[in-house]
């Protein structure tokens, strides 16, 4: 796959660099929408010119996400916003309007007038078994990800870095968690528990 | 384990520290019980760290929920290891709907948060198959206008602090090429206004793609992957 294609709008975006980037990597680069759904909504692209998250090589899908968990706990942090929604869609018929892979970052308040939900489909106790079926079988090979660049000894493109830090990002943020939730700032504190109490209403 | 929940003050949930309220979340979460067997469930995937099973109520046929098995509520909650591994087994899934299921996309979903329209207490995944025309419309993004100002001052407090956690980023702020503000609009800036998005100024506008009009009529030969082949190239295409 070509690294970069003449006829793709976000591949021209990205070699132009005019857009409002918010992160950049070698592989990776996170703009934030200019007709954002929401206020802050970030597209997080790879830099490589891929149609689909299917024909997207593996340690790049990797990247990409490892990159939106850090850019989603920005936004929560930074926009003091109640939820987030990631998206991806691959295809016309899944409203893809874009040729180039992306994951969008949506930020949510409540009554911010989005809904992303669905009317349930009923499918009789024979056709969920049908579909069981053939999703079980087509799915039994999944593993084994290539989490190299292909042609390069190299993982997730810099590795050192990139592995080192995401090793370190596995233990800050409870570090810090922990930090805030002692140190004097009894705002932050009341809004995680009133998060997981809410939660825990609802499950009650 | 309900009563247990039910019989609990506001009091007592206060005073619990965060690894006891995450214990009590998880005894009481539906879906580490389906984890863990106690539930029956539809399961069409699973590994060490992550099961995948049919959602009951399916958007389309093959909706399918991918969730780590360990719990968690939201994404910032996992690791970003575990994040990309959980997005490879989505990817693949998605695969695994194109081929069995002949559909002609997917989309990729989370939900963070009851205001995203979370309603599991625990993470998950949806990867939901689609075809053209399948009465499913909630995926389709509503597009604000906003003006440039607010847009780079929301872009500038962003980069800033992904900046602070992101250690790599090579990001640059860029200000507006086409048309360079004066001075003292510049300075103005760089103390970003509080943050508060006006929902009276934007107009959504829902935009509407015919979805027959821009498919390429080639077929592809392989025999393998006809259907991503023909995703791909009829998205080039545009």
């Amino acid at each position: 796959m070509s690294s970069e294609n003449a006829a793709c709008m976000v591949c021209q975006a990205v070699a132009s660099g005019t857009g409002m980037a918010v992160y950049e990597d070698d592989e990776v680069v996170a703009y934030l929408d200019e007709n954002p759904a929401a206020y802050g909504h970030l597209a997080v692209i790879p830099k490589s010119h891929h149609p689909i998250i299917e024909e997207t090589p593996d340690y790049l899908v990797n990247h990409v996400f490892q990159v939106v968990n850090k850019l989603s706990v920005v936004v929560f942090e930074e926009l003091k916003v109640q939820g987030t929604n990631i998206l991806v869609s691959n295809g016309i018929a899944a409203g893809q309007d874009l040729p180039h892979f992306m994951v969008n970052i949506i930020p949510r308040t409540e009554g911010d007038g989005l809904n992303f939900q669905w009317q349930a489909k009923h499918l009789s106790e024979e056709e969920m078994s049908t579909v069981e079926i053939v999703l079980k079988e087509q799915s039994a090979s999944i593993g084994a990800f290539e989490l190299k660049k292909k042609d390069e000894a190299i993982v997730l493109g810099k590795p050192e870095e990139i592995i080192s830090s995401a090793k370190e990002r596995k233990k800050e943020p409870k570090a810090e968690e922990k930090k805030e939730e002692k140190a004097d700032e009894p705002q932050a504190e009341t809004e995680e528990e009133n998060y997981l109490i809410r939660h825990l209403r609802r499950i009650a | 384990m309900e009563q247990n929940l039910a019989s609990l003050t506001e009091e007592d949930l206060k005073n619990m520290t965060p690894d006891q309220l995450r214990e009590l979340q998880r005894k009481n979460c539906i879906f580490c019980q389906i984890i863990s067997g106690k539930v029956q469930s539809k399961k069409v995937f699973e590994d060490e760290k992550s099961i995948a099973i049919l959602d009951i109520n399916p958007a389309n046929p093959g909706h399918v929920l991918l969730m780590p098995k360990e719990h968690a509520t939201i994404m910032p909650q996992i690791s970003d290891i575990d994040i990309g591994y959980l997005f490879l087994v989505a990817k693949s899934l998605s695969k695994s709907g194109l081929k069995a299921l002949k559909a002609e996309g997917s989309n990729i979903f989370v939900a963070n948060g009851i205001a995203a329209g979370q309603k599991s207490p625990h993470f998950m995944i949806h990867i939901i198959p689609r075809k053209a025309n399948d009465g499913i419309a909630g995926f389709g993004l509503l597009r604000r206008k906003m003006a440039k100002e607010e847009l780079q001052a929301v872009q500038q407090a962003i980069l800033k602090r992904s900046k602070e956690s992101m250690p790599g980023n090579k990001a640059e702020l860029i200000l507006s090429l086409e048309a360079p503000k004066e001075p003292e609009k510049l300075e103005a800036k760089e103390q970003p206004p509080a943050i508060k998005f006006d929902k009276q100024k934007p107009k959504p506008s829902v935009e509407i793609r015919p979805a027959e009009e821009t498919k390429g009529p080639e077929q592809s030969d392989d025999e393998g992957s006809i259907d991503l082949d023909d995703i791909a190239r009829v998205l080039g295409r545009k």
